[in-house]
C-alpha cells in the first residue's frame, strides 16, 4: 500500500503520544493506609490548582482516538496499485536533452531510450492508451492518448535529441494535468536522470517509474569559454571539467577566426576542473574556438566558441536649447556617443545618427533614426498634446515593463506636463491618473519614446531612478548591444532586433549556408546548433555584422553519470520494468469508517458511558 | 499491660495527679475539691449562722471578736469521674508502631492515675458507635479489671467519633473528666461529639495519636492507597508537590483542631505513636497541663 499524501501523517503525531501515555500507564503499588481522608483532601488541593488531569480509561476516548486515526489515514490518501487494469494509460517521457547524446550505450542513450519506448508501444494491450512526451527545456507532446500503434511509432520516430537541458518540472506539471481527471495512469520516464531541479512541489496521483539509461561517466567538457578586451590585448579563459571518475590526459586547441593559435596539454584528475588562460591573442580577432583533442562519450561539449567584443559606439544627436540633465544622463548610456545642437542649427541633412533627442521641439519631417522626444510642442507630427496638467504629485508605472527595470518612481513630482493622447503606435510607460506622461512605441520603422514634460519643471532629474530610466531607454532605442552576446546553452532562441532602415538580414548558422531574410523580420532566431551565428544587417550600402554564440557544455548535461531523478515526489515510483497499474484509493472507506465510529461514540455518549 | 507498667514507672506515675480544669461535683468523698462545701480540712469561706445550722461549725474565735455568729465553711473533697474514650476503629491498628498500642497504654496510665487518686474510672470503646463500656469503678483493686477491659477491647470498624460520643449520652454517669484518645481521622468529623461531651459536663482532654508515617509519610512512586477501614482505593502518583500538599493539609487539620479545643476550653495534645511512652507521661502531658 502506498500513500499519496504521506505528509498528512504529521497529524497523527498526537495519537501515538496519547497511546504511549496509556502504554506507559504506571503500575500502581498497593499499600494500606490508616485512612485516605487526608490524602483525598491533599489531592483535591493539587487538582484544584492544576489545569491538567490524568487521562483515564474511557470508552469515549478510545472511540475518539480511533476516529481521529481513521481521519488521519484518510487524509494521507492510501492506495494500492491494482495489476492488469484493462483500460490503462501509459505516459512515456523520453529525455531529449544533450546528455542523451552520450554514446556509452550504443548507438546513443537517446536511441536506446527510443528503442525501449518502441518496445512499449509494441507491448500495448488492445485497450491501452499511450501518451508520448519529449522532455527538453519545454515538454513536447509527441502523441496524446493514442491506441494507434502506427501513429505512436511515427510520433516516436519524429522525436529528436536536442542540445537543450532537460526540465522535469514542466513535464510533471503537464502529466499532473493529464491524469487529474482519470487518475488511472502510469508514468515511465526514459532518462539518464540529468534534469533541472524541481523547485516547486509536484505530486502525481499515479505511479512513476524511471528507466535509467546510461552506464558511464567518462566525459571531459569545456564548460566555459569567455573572452574580453583589456586595452590592446584580448584575454581568453577556458574552463575544462573532467566529469569522469578517472584521471584523463587531453589537449586543448585554441583557434582564432578559424586559425589554430595554440595547443596545450591538460591532465585532469577524477571530477577535477582546470582553467586555461590565453592573454595575447591577435587584436583583430573576432571569433575564438576551443577544442578538446581527446574523444569521449559526449563529443558535443568538446568544442566551445566565444566572440570578442567589438566596441563600435553609436551616435546620438541631442537637439536642445540647453538641457544639462539629459546630457548627463545620456552620457551614462554605454556605447553611446552624444552630439549636441540647437533647434535653430538643426538641419534635415544631419543623418547617420542612431538616436535623435528632441527637447521641446520637433522638426517638420522626422529623421531616419530612433527618436527620444522631450516636452513635445502642441503642434507636432508625432504625438497629440491636448493641453496641460498642473501639480502632479505622484507618478505611477502604467504596467510591468522591462524598460522600468530597477526604476523607482516614488517621489517623482511634476509642476506641469503636457496632456498626451496615447497614439496607436505607442503604449504608456508612466502615467498620472490614466494620462500618459512617458510613451514608448514603434512608429513606422523607428523606435520612439516621448516624455510629455520639461525636465526643468520636475524633480525627476534629481531622483535616482532617472538615470536608470534613461539608460534603459537608451539601450532600447539604440539596438545592437546584443552584439557578441554569448549564450551558454540556456536558451534555444534569442530575440532579433533590427536597426532602423534595415533592408535585409543575412543569417549564417554554424556549418550552413548564409540565409537571407527580407522584411518582415522574424522576432527570434533559433539557436539549436552549438557554434557561432553571424547576423549581417544590410542598411543601404552599410553592413553591420553581429555574432551570437551557442555552447553546449554545461555542468548539468556534461556530467553524464546516470543519476536518480531530482524529485522526491516519486510516489510509488521505482526503477525497473514497466508495469501498467492503476491505483485503488482507500480514503473513502476510511472516512466512512471514521463517520461510523463517531456515530457509535455519539450513541455511547447518549447512554452516559 | 503489666509489661508496660513496671514498678518504677508506676512509682513515677504515682507522683502525678490528673489536672482538672473545672471544679466539678463528685459522688463519693475523695481527694478532689468539689463545688460542695463540706467537712474536709481545707477552709473555704464564712457565712452567717442561721437557725438549723450545725452549731459545731460556729467559729467561736470570730464570735469572740465580733460577737456575731459565723459558720466556718470547708471545701468538701469528693472523688472525680474519669471517662476514657478509646478510639479502636480499624485505622488505629495501622502504623509502625501501631497507634492502638499507645492509645491503650495511655488509657491504662490515666486509669491507674485516677484509681490511685481514689477517683472513679469508666472506659468506653469508640468506633462508628460506642462499642463497649465499662461502668465507673473505684479504688486500686479495680485497676486490674480496668486494664483487662482495655486490653480486651477488639479493634475494628469505621471511625465516627460524633456518633460514638453521642452514644455515650445514654450511659453518662455524671460530670467528670473525659479523656478522648483517637487519631481523629474521622471523615464525619469529631467536633460535634466533643461539644456533646462538654454538654454532659465533661472536662475534655483530647489526645490525638498519629503514626510517624502519617505525620511525615515517606512514600514515593505510583501507589494505590487502600483505606484500612473502608477498603476504598485511591491511585496516586506521589510527587514532591503532593507530599507538600499532604503536609500542608495535616498542619491545617492540626491547627484547626487546636484552635477548636482552645476555644472550647479543652486540652489537646498531638502524639506520635513512636514517641517514648515515658516521655509522654512524664514530660509531654505535664507540660501540656494535663498532669500536675
Amino acid at each position: 500500500m502506498h500513500l499519496f499524501n504521506p505528509a498528512a501523517f504529521w497529524f497523527a503525531v498526537t495519537i501515538p503520544i496519547i497511546i504511549l501515555m496509556y502504554l506507559l500507564k504506571p503500575r500502581y503499588r498497593e499499600i494500606s493506609v490508616s485512612s485516605t481522608y487526608l490524602w483525598e483532601q491533599a489531592l483535591k488541593d493539587i487538582e484544584a490548582n492544576s489545569p491538567w488531569q490524568r487521562l483515564k480509561k474511557n470508552l469515549l476516548l478510545f472511540l475518539q482516538l480511533l476516529a481521529a486515526l481513521l481521519l488521519v489515514l484518510a487524509l494521507s490518501r492510501p492506495y494500492f496499485p491494482v495489476l492488469g487494469d484493462i483500460d490503462s494509460h501509459v505516459i512515456v517521457v523520453l529525455d531529449c536533452s544533450a546528455s542523451m547524446m552520450a554514446t556509452d550505450v550504443l548507438p546513443s542513450r537517446f536511441e536506446a531510450a527510443r528503442r525501449q519506448a518502441g518496445q512499449m508501444i509494441d507491448d500495448l494491450g488492445g485497450r491501452d492508451e499511450m501518451t508520448l512526451i519529449g522532455m527538453g527545456e519545454r515538454p513536447v507532446v509527441l502523441a496524446s492518448r493514442s491506441r494507434d500503434r502506427v501513429q505512436l511509432q511515427q510520433a516516436l520516430a519524429r522525436a529528436r535529441v536536442t542540445t537543450e537541458r532537460a526540465a522535469l518540472e514542466p513535464v510533471l506539471t503537464l502529466i499532473a494535468s493529464l491524469v487529474r481527471d482519470t487518475g488511472k495512469a502510469s508514468v515511465i520516464i526514459l532518462s539518464d536522470g540529468h534534469t533541472l531541479p524541481v523547485e516547486n512541489e509536484v505530486r502525481l496521483a499515479c505511479p512513476v517509474e524511471l528507466h535509467r539509461i546510461g552506464k558511464k561517466s567518462d566525459n571531459v567538457a569545456i564548460t566555459t569559454l569567455a573572452t574580453r578586451r583589456e586595452g590592446a590585448r584580448v584575454v581568453t579563459l577556458a574552463r575544462v571539467d573532467n566529469f569522469g571518475n578517472e584521471t584523463v590526459e587531453t589537449g586543448i586547441e585554441l583557434l582564432a577566426d578559424g586559425h589554430l593559435l595554440d595547443v596545450r596539454p591538460l591532465r585532469l584528475g577524477p571530477r577535477e576542473a582546470k582553467d586555461v588562460f590565453w592573454e595575447d591573442l591577435p587584436r583583430q580577432t573576432v571569433t575564438i574556438e576551443a577544442r578538446l583533442t581527446r574523444p569521449d562519450i559526449l563529443s558535443l561539449d568538446n568544442r566551445a566558441w566565444a566572440v570578442v567584443d567589438r566596441v563600435e559606439p553609436r551616435q546620438a544627436l541631442l537637439v536642445s536649447s540647453g538641457n544639462v540633465f539629459m546630457e548627463r544622463a545620456m552620457a551614462l548610456v554605454p556605447g553611446l556617443q552624444l552630439f549636441k545642437t540647437t533647434p535653430g542649427n538643426y538641419d534635415q541633412e544631419m543623418k547617420g545618427y542612431s538616436l535623435y533627442v528632441f527637447d521641446g521641439w520637433l522638426p517638420a519631417q522626422l529623421p531616419p533614426g530612433n527618436i527620444l522626444c522631450l516636452n513635445p510642442p502642441r503642434e507636432n507630427i508625432l504625438v497629440p498634446v491636448l493641453g496641460m496638467i498642473n501639480g502632479i504629485e505622484r507618478v505611477s508605472p502604467a504596467g510591468e515593463d522591462p524598460l522600468l527595470k530597477y526604476v523607482d518612481v516614488d517621489g517623482w513630482q511634476l509642476a506641469r506636463a503636457g496632456r498626451l493622447a496615447c497614439p496607436a503606435w505607442g503604449r504608456p510607460l508612466l502615467e498620472y491618473k490614466g494620462v500618459p506622461l512617458v510613451l514608448v512605441g514603434e512608429h513606422g520603422n523607428r523606435r520612439v519614446a516621448v516624455f510629455g514634460f520639461d525636465l526643468h519643471d520636475t524633480n525627476i532629474p534629481l531622483q535616482t531612478g532617472f538615470p536608470i530610466l534613461v539608460n534603459n531607454l537608451g539601450a532600447w532605442l539604440v539596438p545592437g548591444v546584443e552584439e557578441g552576446m554569448v549564450l551558454t546553452g540556456n536558451g534555444e532562441s534569442v530575440g532579433l532586433r533590427s536597426l532602423p532602415g534595415t533592408e535585409e538580414i543575412c543569417l549564417a548558422r554554424p556549418g550552413q549556408e548564409e540565409e537571407k531574410i527580407r522584411p518582415p523580420f522574424p522576432r527570434t532566431i533559433s539557436l539549436q546548433e552549438p557554434g557561432v551565428y553571424r547576423i549581417t544587417q544590410v542598411t543601404g550600402s552599410q553592413r553591420i555584422v553581429s555574432y551570437l554564440v551557442r555552447n553546449a557544455g554545461n555542468a548539468l548535461e556534461s556530467d553524464v553519470k546516470p543519476y536518480k531523478l531530482p524529485w522526491k515526489g516519486m510516489v510509488g515510483g521505482r526503477e525497473g520494468e514497466a508495469g501498467r497499474k492503476t491505483n485503488q484509493e482507500l480514503w473513502m472507506w476510511l472516512a466512512w469508517g471514521a463517520l461510523l465510529i463517531l456515530l457509535v461514540e455519539w450513541g455511547v455518549y447518549r447512554r452516559g458511558y | 499491660m503489666d509489661k508496660v507498667f513496671d514498678q518504677e514507672f508506676l512509682a513515677k506515675l504515682g507522683r502525678l495527679t490528673l489536672q482538672v480544669r473545672r471544679i466539678m461535683a463528685g459522688r463519693n468523698s475523695g481527694e478532689r475539691r468539689s463545688p460542695h462545701k463540706g467537712h474536709a480540712v481545707e477552709f473555704a469561706d464564712f457565712r452567717n449562722y442561721v437557725g438549723g445550722d450545725d452549731f459545731r461549725h460556729i467559729d467561736w474565735n470570730a464570735y469572740a471578736r465580733t460577737e456575731k455568729l459565723f459558720l466556718k465553711l470547708f471545701m468538701e473533697e469528693q472523688d472525680l469521674l474519669l471517662t476514657i474514650f478509646l478510639d479502636l476503629s480499624q485505622s488505629m491498628g495501622w502504623g509502625e508502631p501501631a497507634k492502638e498500642r499507645l492509645a491503650r497504654q495511655l488509657a491504662g496510665a490515666f486509669a491507674y492515675l485516677a484509681l490511685a487518686g481514689f477517683d472513679r474510672v469508666a472506659v468506653a470503646a469508640c468506633a462508628d458507635r460506642l462499642q463497649g463500656y465499662l461502668p465507673p469503678v473505684r479504688g486500686r483493686p479495680s485497676l486490674q479489671q480496668v486494664w483487662d477491659f482495655i486490653a480486651g477491647l477488639p479493634l475494628g470498624g469505621l471511625t465516627d467519633l460524633n456518633t460514638a460520643l453521642k452514644d455515650f449520652g445514654r450511659c453518662a454517669p455524671g460530670p467528670g473528666v473525659a479523656l478522648v484518645v483517637s487519631d481523629l481521622l474521622s471523615p464525619h468529623g469529631f467536633q460535634e461529639g466533643l461539644k456533646y461531651l462538654q454538654y454532659l459536663k465533661q472536662d475534655v482532654i483530647l489526645l490525638q495519636v498519629l503514626s510517624p508515617d502519617e505525620l511525615a509519610p515517606a512514600l514515593h512512586g505510583h501507589l494505590r492507597l487502600v483505606d484500612s477501614e473502608t477498603g476504598d482505593a485511591r491511585e496516586i502518583t506521589v510527587t514532591a508537590g503532593l507530599l507538600k500538599a499532604y503536609r500542608r493539609r495535616l498542619e491545617e487539620f492540626t491547627r484547626e483542631t487546636r484552635a477548636f479545643c482552645y476555644r472550647r476550653g479543652m486540652a489537646f495534645v498531638q502524639l506520635g505513636s513512636n514517641e517514648s511512652f515515658e516521655d509522654i507521661i512524664l514530660r509531654t502531658l505535664p507540660r501540656a497541663g494535663v498532669f500536675r
